[in-house]
């Protein structure tokens, strides 16, 4: 099926010059802090918490409402520290999901309301199905599909995940599109 | 795992392969060299690497033979499955050089960060760092085992030496037996029936043959003694006491510990987590490698990879119609050539001996062919505005052409009043080969040649109608 | 020896267990299901045709790449079967190795047989109770006798139904989500969460307090006291159930129930006794040798023995032709639910793999005949 148009009010998104839309109403704390390197959209009610570290999101990201990006922290003897976080390219991250993960590769696909543990390490071309629970310091190796909590390995991604990713992130984007208000 | 499934493997379009099976078309391979499409069954799949799934440690299969497959470092929790972390702390000990007085050193015990569980549950003792792995619990039955492993060797041997024996032995029709049979032999001269026994039974295996294996005798292995004593029930354990379900281990933690299936959660001990296996694929009929991964385990490239989504047009469904059973109605198709070079597609209808119980729908399709252009990522396909004009375009035909995409508007007629509405047909497109040089015109110019594949389109359900059909 | 060591693959009804020749354990026990289009898990035991052919693809594959590791090509395979595989079952489950996995040489071993390998005896009964049924099998000097092997269906899925009928008839109660009811027929778990009650609180009860249950389940008596204790068993996260603890010993009792014809798990072995020759009686009852997993159970063998004493004395037909006062059983080598696997991991590690396998050419060329076990020097027959 090919993916419907999603109308927005134009009123509610900055785009930025690098292609970037970003809603309102989502709480971008530290957006010094927070690098989106273009063609990203970031719907409502999410919340970046670039004021503890550094956040990275690549190209072509999709990151849903309602979702939560933190970096994790680290406890060392003299105190806490919080590890920078780094998203890849063409990631899709579903609504409601809260990301605490230490990185997460490129061509990912996350489902809804998946919460991943800290110091998570997901490596390129990978799926998480709806609703998953990545307990702290799970690896999600290439190519698999991880499901259920706590999240266990269920089946593989076909060898053309890249493309396919690319494909569905890019015609995301240019299917976002604003709505025009009649004035 | 729906939208994972919609958007990775759709059951809405799918592809027939060589033997028969429909796939979507991102688990299809092409194979270039027989020109046929191939799906996971008709493949053969082998070992290509293996490696850890946490550590992501490239195991060479040699190694992985001698750890029975797991990795050396990495430990799952018997309870819950996730892997275990291992967790430093210092420990005191006492010191080599001072007798009374206490040294640190580093120590680690392994803790499951879900379900809490750790090696001190189970009273595993610290492991200093730099002093080796985790120890390993040794089977109670390892030598009995190995006694009986080597106890029918010598069985299985002897056997072999007795099929050996009687394989060589009587040839029919030698002389000396013959002589036997009839009682002649008497008659003979000594020297001469002497020589012919000789021959006779200079087939038989030597004694030294039998000398060389091991005799029974020298392995000391008492047969199973059977015996009347039983172990009773614990009554006490049973009857008396409450039991606690969360002390006794499941059956599915049981069985992940083979050998030792531990009764109580007292037992568990950390299991070694099993290696992930890399497979390569090979086509059946040519031969050829489909699907060559890297031995990098985190690696996405492949060294070989010919999937059917690069060289063959996706099919995708643009607008779910109203289907309303025997009326026509409109559906649009869009095409995409995913190949370097341009494309002539036209479409077939099948013919009726290929028709089967799950077509539901008929389809009218356009007699005439058309062109997808290649795939080029440079373009911006939004700005080329000259590209309507280059292809005279049937508007009532085709609804947009976008780079290498197109849009076809088909009109479906489903024969069926209620369920889902299938439809079949053909797609025809021509194929540039470029690895296979086409040999009658002597070299380098690549091959053309025309491919049809079947494909299965599944529209929605048909929407029943409330009219009575009088 | 060649390094490269054979494969061992045992489809039981329930439980499929694989792994290698001369290793000490199999690498795994999964179940025996595959999950079907619609994403549920389905047995393979209730599949045919196509769709079993398919089946046997799937785990066979997720077998060799998931837990062995190895190309199916490069090894050989050693199939143990029961007595009563069904020849669809079987002559799929060949076809599916030589022709779509292609593997070099197959070697089918009876179960009964290889539970002997590693007791090192060569007469004795076999008694395997696995998920289906519970069978005996007697075996004189490497023989078997093949018309006195009894059978029943009473296995660890007979005790699945007992627990789900006792939870109902004992009125057990259910706390869903926090609402407390009495656990009806539509509360059924499935199998996996019934499975895991027996295992972690069931226990097969001593021969006294049996036949103080028999009676009150006859009618004649009160129900025994002295139950054991009720358990709070956890279902999932929302569901708690209190299992009352009389089920806990009664669930077990079906394996011992008497009901005029009908076998029990005990009177199977003195069948097979009464109808072995009289001479081998004694030999016989001297080598029981107990397999399967719901022979696992705290409390089986010195129940089944106390059974077996009762019995040969109560019941006529059994004292008046069965003299014997002593029961033997071996102890196990390893966990009863893998003994035949490992028989056959003895067993396969000896030259007999070479001698005795079915290679894949000869296969090819006699089209796919496969005689039965009991041949002594396994050929393909010719098909005329």
């Amino acid at each position: 099926m090919e993916l419907q148009d999603i109308y927005y009010n134009s009123s509610d998104y900055i785009e930025t010059a690098s292609g970037n839309k970003v809603c309102r109403k989502s709480v971008l704390c530290g957006s010094q802090n927070i690098m989106l390197h273009g063609k990203t959209i970031i719907q409502s009610d999410c919340i970046i918490r670039g004021d503890l570290a550094n956040v990275k999101i690549g190209r072509h990201c999709v990151v849903s409402s309602r979702a939560v990006i933190r970096p994790p922290f680290k406890k060392f003897l003299k105190g806490v520290a919080f590890l920078p976080l780094t998203i890849g390219d063409n990631v899709f991250i579903g609504e409601g999901s809260i990301v605490n993960a230490a990185s997460i590769g490129s061509y990912v696909y996350i489902g809804k309301n998946c919460v991943i543990g800290r110091h998570c390490v997901l490596k390129d071309c990978c799926a998480l199905a709806d609703n998953t629970f990545l307990p702290q310091g799970t690896v999600v190796p290439a190519f698999s599909i991880f499901s259920g909590n706590p999240g266990r390995f269920i089946g593989e991604l076909p060898e053309c995940t890249q493309t396919v990713m690319m494909e569905h992130t890019k015609s995301y984007y240019q299917h976002f599109k604003p709505k025009m208000l009649k004035s | 795992m729906d939208v994972i499934n919609e958007i990775f493997a759709t059951n809405k379009v799918l592809y027939q392969c060589a033997c028969g099976h429909c796939k979507p078309l991102t688990h299809i391979y092409f194979c270039r060299y027989c020109l046929k499409m191939r799906c996971k069954d008709c493949v053969y799949h082998e070992v290509d690497s293996q490696y850890c799934q946490h550590c992501l440690e490239y195991i060479p299969t040699i190694d992985a033979k001698l750890k029975k497959n797991k990795c050396a470092s990495c430990f799952q929790c018997p309870n819950c499955m996730h892997t275990l972390t291992p967790r430093t702390f210092l420990a005191s000990v006492p010191s080599e050089t001072d007798p009374n007085g206490m040294t640190t050193r580093k120590a680690q015990f392994l803790l499951c960060s879900y379900c809490k569980w750790s090696s001190k549950d189970v009273g595993i003792p610290d492991q200093f760092i730099g002093s080796g792995g985790w120890p390993e619990i040794e089977a109670p039955n390892r030598k009995r085992v190995e006694g009986l492993v080597d106890h029918y060797r010598v069985i299985a041997q002897r056997e072999r030496m007795e099929k050996e024996k009687k394989r060589i032995n009587p040839r029919p029709g030698h002389a000396i037996h013959l002589l036997d049979k009839y009682g002649i032999s008497a008659s003979l001269s000594a020297k001469l029936t002497e020589s012919l026994r000789t021959k006779a039974y200079s087939g038989r295996i030597s004694s030294n043959y039998l000398s060389a294996s091991k005799s029974l005798t020298d392995i000391k292995l008492e047969p199973s003694l059977a015996t009347d004593d039983v172990e009773p029930l614990d009554v006490d354990t049973f009857y008396n006491k409450d039991l606690i379900e969360s002390e006794i281990s499941s059956i599915e933690q049981r069985l992940m510990q083979v050998e030792m299936q531990p009764n109580t959660v007292s037992q568990f001990y950390p299991i070694s987590k099993m290696l992930y296996v890399k497979r390569s694929l090979r086509c059946k009929e040519c031969d050829h490698n489909i699907i060559k991964p890297e031995y990098n385990s985190s690696s996405i490239k492949f060294k070989i990879q010919l999937s059917a989504f690069y060289d063959i047009p996706e099919v995708k469904i643009a607008s779910t119609p109203k289907l309303i059973p025997h009326k026509e109605s409109m559906v649009e198709l869009t095409f995409k050539n995913p190949y370097q070079y341009g494309m002539h597609v036209c479409l077939q209808p099948l013919k009726d001996e290929e028709m089967d119980e799950s077509i539901t729908g008929k389809i009218i399709l356009p007699k005439a062919e058309f062109i997808l252009e290649c795939k080029d990522d440079t373009l911006e396909p939004e700005l080329d505005s000259t590209q309507k004009t280059r292809y005279n375009d049937d508007p009532q035909l085709i609804t947009f052409r976008r780079g290498n995409k197109i849009g076809l508007r088909l009109t479906v007629i489903p024969e069926i009043d209620s369920g889902r509405c299938r439809v079949c047909f053909r797609l025809r497109h021509d194929f540039v080969n470029s690895v296979v040089q086409n040999k009658s015109t002597g070299g380098s110019e690549p091959q053309v040649s025309w491919i049809s594949h079947k494909i299965y389109v599944d529209l929605g359900p048909v929407i029943e109608s409330k009219e009575s059909i009088a | 020896m060649t390094d490269k060591h054979s494969v061992i693959l045992e489809f039981g009804h329930r439980y499929t267990k694989c792994g290698f020749v001369q290793e000490l354990a199999p690498r795994a026990i999964i179940r025996s299901v595959v999950a079907s289009s619609h994403g549920k898990e389905v047995e393979l035991a209730s599949l045919s045709g196509s769709q079993l052919d398919q089946a046997f693809k799937t785990i066979i594959q997720t077998i060799y790449f998931r837990y062995l590791g190895v190309n199916y090509k490069e090894r050989k395979v050693i199939l143990i079967e029961t007595l009563f595989t069904q020849n669809n079952v079987r002559q799929s489950l060949i076809n599916v190795l030589y022709q779509h996995f292609e593997v070099p040489s197959l070697l089918i071993v009876p179960h009964h047989l290889m539970t002997l390998v590693p007791y090192m005896v060569s007469t004795g009964i076999v008694l395997d109770i696995g998920w289906k049924e519970a069978m005996a099998v007697p075996v004189i000097e490497g023989i078997t006798l093949v018309n006195s092997v009894k059978y029943t269906p009473l296995g660890g899925k007979a005790i699945n139904e007992r627990i789900h009928d006792e939870l109902i008839d004992r009125k057990a109660i259910l706390r869903k989500n926090g609402v407390e009811k009495v656990y009806e027929e539509s509360d059924r778990f499935d199998d996996f969460v019934l499975e895991n009650i027996k295992v972690k609180t069931c226990f097969i009860a001593p021969f006294e307090r049996g036949q103080l249950m028999l009676e009150h389940k006859a009618g004649l008596k009160e129900a025994p006291d002295n139950t054991p204790k009720d358990v709070y068993f956890h279902v999932d996260q929302n569901n708690t159930l209190l299992i009352p603890g009389g089920l806990r010993e009664s669930a077990g009792e079906i394996l011992f129930e008497l009901y005029g014809e009908e076998e029990t798990v005990a009177t199977l072995i003195l069948e097979v006794l009464l109808s072995c020759p009289i001479d081998y009686r004694k030999t016989l009852a001297s080598n029981l040798i107990i397999t399967g997993g719901t022979s696992m159970l705290p409390g089986f063998k010195h129940r089944l023995k106390m059974e077996l004493l009762f019995l040969v004395k109560k019941i006529e037909k059994y004292s008046n032709n069965i003299y014997i006062d002593k029961f033997m059983f071996h102890p196990p080598l390893c966990k009863e639910n893998y003994i035949a696997w490992l028989g056959a991991s003895i067993f396969g590690s000896t030259d007999v793999v070479a001698m005795r396998a079915i290679s894949r050419d000869t296969y090819l060329k006699t089209k796919g005949c496969f005689v039965d076990w009991s041949e002594w020097r396994p050929q393909p027959l010719n098909k005329i």
